[in-house]
């Protein structure tokens, strides 16, 4: 022990994997050498909902987007529920933003959702109707069912919103990325979400939502990750969101969780 | 049914020269609609250009090595040829910094141009492989020398003598078929969403990849078949106009399929026997009728589908405002 500990004075062991949801230890990533987040630690509770919250440019999509591997890591190490991320996809569900796809694309809402089966359903086989029965059922969780045949670019915004959304309990993950499931959705969705969000963490889920509205943040969610190219503040809500914290992350004096809305879209 | 007393008689006329023309204009244009159904979905229709126009260096250093013209030397020269072709586009996109589309654009006439070259200079033009034929293609001449009446398709001997270019476009064909089935759910998850995908554990680029490679196999099929020139109306057209009829990608891939067929049966047949029947007595270039077809679908389509074309939307739109009903009651469905 002695002997060990004097021969590697410069590198102990790694520390062992968390065993919560997400766990991020030092996590670097940069667009063409200009770092957009640095040295990233954050470690998400079980069964907890967390707002992603900060300015535009502050690396809250990027930062989903290395968890998920699709945004290579300068530095840093991610794990989920224990193991190094790169085993674990198949417990995460991404929510994409809406406009990361062409909805001109000829699939129908069933379809779309029936592919958050894709990995149970297995390479080479088609979708079966026990398939098509599974994804109804997830467009009726966020009240979509009414809409399963049609196309998806004859949706409003908030449906095509709801369809991710669905596509993604399909995918019955543990950890759930949503990038802006809030933005520019009418009222209705923006309650479907919610209870969807609700019911998630009831089944003992978490959730990491990228989030604009600071006047809804400590409502829907009771825990949060400020970003603003670095943790500005990380931790259970009413702990973290304080008016000292937001001044730092937007550079602007906001009131804290205050009764005007601030948006930072 | 009509006997023809002397000469060739018109069966043996359309088995020997008609049919195999005929298959080969099919199965050309249903090798090459398949992959192109995901091309078009995913803005890349000019792969299939490229794709089509960059063998021709491949499949000529190919016949210069191995001093014959050898199917499987050519098929391994115009995949290699299309492999490069992709490592240049990326090269290009990567370090020049151009789009996607012109990278394409450059790749594909710098190939298609070193191939002529080669060609002209090095007098492979006497066996088949000539300019003309790198644009045309040789349908009117593929024979099959074989069946003399009806009665010979059942008899396994006569399809010994059928013409090695309708074999190899059959197996492809078929290939493009299974292929499409196997790998519907992959191919249609990665061209929708590729962020999505990888989540799922299906690499894009490993499909994307596969696309290329199922893209540049039809290419090479049918090059031989219809040329260069016709291959990129065989890869968007019977999408594009599948397109317009439904909304279902597992609906447009087999009606793409569909038009496909039509219209390689319809050009051949615009081609062949419109112009006698018109008195003209020549017949037209088969491909280049094909291409046509092809195209004019398309635009019969844009015109008259039921719910995007043009027309019947605009009959709508006025129905509408006579009878005064919202727009949205007309587009619900």
């Amino acid at each position: 022990m002695v002997a060990l500990l004097k021969f590697s004075p410069r590198r102990p062991p790694p520390p062992p994997l968390s065993r919560s949801p997400l766990a991020v230890q030092g996590l670097t990533v940069a667009y063409g050498g200009e770092p957009v987040l640095r040295e990233v630690d954050f470690v998400a509770p079980e069964a907890a909902l967390v707002a992603v919250v900060g300015p535009n440019g502050a690396g809250k999509s990027t930062f989903l987007k290395a968890v998920l591997g699709l945004q290579p890591r300068l530095a840093g190490r991610i794990s989920c529920y224990g193991h190094p991320v790169e085993r674990q996809r198949r417990l995460i569900a991404y929510v994409p933003q809406r406009s990361s796809v062409d909805w001109d694309f000829p699939a129908s809402a069933l379809d779309v959702v029936a592919m958050g089966l894709y990995r149970r359903i297995g390479w080479c086989r088609p979708v079966g109707a026990r398939h098509r029965e599974q994804a109804l059922a997830c467009l009726a969780q966020v009240g979509m069912a009414d809409f399963a045949r049609r196309q998806i670019g004859q949706l409003s915004g908030g449906q095509q919103q709801r369809v991710f959304l669905a596509r993604a309990l399909a995918q019955d993950a543990r950890l759930y990325l949503m990038d802006e499931p809030f933005a520019g959705v009418d009222a209705a969705t923006e309650r479907a979400i919610v209870e969807v969000l609700r019911s998630l963490r009831q089944r003992g889920r978490t959730v990491l939502c990228v989030h604009h509205d600071l006047h809804t943040a400590p409502d829907y969610f009771e825990h949060l990750l400020l970003l603003s190219g670095r943790v500005v503040a990380a931790g259970a809500m009413a702990e973290a969101c304080t008016a000292a914290a937001l001044e730092e992350a937007y550079g602007v004096r906001l009131p804290a969780g205050g009764a005007t809305a601030v948006r930072a879209g | 049914m009509v006997a023809e007393p002397a000469g060739v008689s018109g069966a043996e006329a359309f088995l020997s020269i008609d049919l195999p023309a005929l298959l080969a204009a099919l199965l050309a244009a249903l090798a090459c609609a398949l992959p192109g159904n995901f091309l078009v979905l995913r803005r890349q229709a000019l792969m299939g250009d490229a794709m089509s126009h960059v063998v021709l260096p491949g499949i000529v250093c190919a016949y210069l090595l191995a001093g014959d013209i050898l199917p499987v030397a050519m098929v391994a020269g115009a995949l290699g040829a299309a492999l490069l072709a992709v490592a240049l586009i990326h090269l290009l996109q990567r370090l020049g910094g151009l789009e996607p589309g012109a990278a394409m654009g450059v790749v594909l006439t710098l190939m298609f141009a070193a191939g002529l070259v080669l060609l002209e200079q090095s007098g492979a033009s006497g066996a088949h492989l000539d300019v003309e034929h790198a644009l045309y293609g040789n349908l009117e001449g593929t024979l099959w020398l074989g069946p003399r009446q009806w009665a010979d398709l059942l008899d396994p001997a006569s399809y010994r003598s059928l013409p090695r270019v309708l074999g190899t476009l059959a197996l492809v064909a078929a290939a493009m078929v299974v292929l499409a089935v196997l790998f519907f759910k992959e191919l249609a998850v990665t061209t929708f969403d590729p962020g999505f995908a990888a989540g799922l554990g299906i690499s894009s680029r490993a499909i994307s990849l596969g696309l290329l490679g199922m893209t540049a196999l039809a290419a090479v099929a049918a090059f031989e078949a219809v040329g260069s020139i016709i291959v990129i109306a065989m890869f968007v057209c019977p999408a594009a106009t599948a397109r317009m009829f439904t909304d279902r990608l597992s609906r447009q891939l087999w009606l793409s399929a569909l038009f496909a067929l039509l219209a390689g049966a319809g050009g051949y047949w615009l081609a062949a026997f419109l112009p006698p029947l018109l008195g003209h007595p020549q017949a037209l270039n088969a491909a280049g009728m094909v291409g046509v077809a092809a195209g004019g679908m398309q635009c019969a389509a844009m015109l008259l589908a039921p719910r995007y074309g043009v027309l019947p939307r605009a009959w709508r739109a006025r129905w509408r405002r006579r009878a005064g009903t919202s727009p949205e009651q007309g587009r619900a469905g």
